[in-house]
């Protein structure tokens, strides 16, 4: 039966270069989805601060990234067990190698935030054999920004 | 059979940090947030423009103080009353307990907080567990807010 977790991060800082906001592994024969997803800052406010940044989910990245830290996923439901994928958030050393597959890309208001909520139809779906999925504030090199995000993670 | 009711607070002067919406389950009978809003309206216009923090968090065991009470609406009016409780802007927040971190954004102070997951998505606590609804910060100057859940009791 498919569970639900959520990962997060809180006021962490994202340097004027790129970040992989959520690094996901998949477990062995537990593919995983992206269901719902959340990010937003809260420095630079107001319209002389705005600024467009580029957002992308991206699979089948082999080497880990660093510079962040270890987020343990917490199911929605207090009654389920343990996820089996694992979470890093922040990295500011970004994934690397392997044969990366852009599954969306968009760019955002700084002042508003992303909201992504795709159909279950089109959620981004990750196994064991992609490697890692990353969801990255790519190619980055405006200010310094904090932020706070969180995604809600379906795994089978 | 599960139930829908609204929990909210209107016109209320925001100027530290606090628990926005403290719930508390009945025995047997978990809930789920199924949607939130949450905005203000005393701070209009790009200059007061500011970011604000917040946090879902599950588990505390000791109730926050210093807000106050909502009584749980049924949406029906048919339904039975509450079996849950809820106490609101409480800027003693609520503590102890294995707390665990379940959601975190901040929300732009001119557009307001839209919390609308999926049915599948949507954070759930049982008895004993307080769950929280927490700015995690003090807003640059006083806001005036007002905000509503909906929770869904089992």
């Amino acid at each position: 039966m498919a569970r639900y977790y959520s990962v997060e991060f809180e006021n962490i800082t994202a340097p004027a270069a790129d970040i992989d906001f959520f690094e996901l592994a998949a477990a062995d024969d537990k593919p995983i989805e992206i269901v719902y997803g959340v990010i937003g800052q809260f420095t630079d406010m107001g319209e002389a601060e705005e600024e467009g940044l580029p957002m992308t989910i991206t699979r089948n990245i082999t080497a880990s990234g660093s510079g962040g830290s270890v987020v343990t996923p917490r199911p929605l439901n207090p009654n389920d067990a343990a996820a089996g994928f694992t979470c890093e958030v922040g990295n500011t050393t970004t994934a690397s190698g392997g044969s990366p597959e852009i599954l969306h890309a968009e760019v955002i208001y700084s002042r508003i935030g992303w909201f992504y909520l795709p159909p279950a139809e089109a959620r981004p779906k990750l196994s064991q054999a992609e490697n890692l999925m990353i969801v990255s504030l790519s190619p980055w090199a405006g200010d310094a920004l904090s932020l706070s995000g969180t995604l809600v993670v379906k795994e089978y | 059979m599960a139930q829908y009711y609204v929990v909210e607070f209107e016109g209320v002067s925001v100027s530290l940090a606090q628990d926005f919406f403290e719930l508390t389950p009945a025995d047997d009978r978990p809930i789920e947030i199924v949607s939130g809003e949450i905005g203000q309206y005393s701070d209009m216009g790009d200059a007061e423009e500011e970011g604000l923090r917040l946090r879902i968090i599950r588990g505390h065991t000791t109730s926050g103080s210093g807000g106050s009470t909502s009584t749980p609406r049924p949406l029906n009016p048919n339904y039975g009353a509450a079996g849950f409780t809820c106490e609101i802007n409480n800027t003693t927040i609520a503590s102890a307990g294995s707390a665990v971190n379940m959601w975190s954004v901040p929300f732009n102070s001119r557009i307001g907080w839209f919390y609308n997951p999926v049915p599948e998505a949507r954070i759930v606590a049982n008895q004993a567990s307080l769950i929280v609804v927490r700015l995690l910060a003090a807003p640059t100057d006083a806001l005036s807010m007002s905000g509503s859940l909906v929770i869904k009791e089992h």
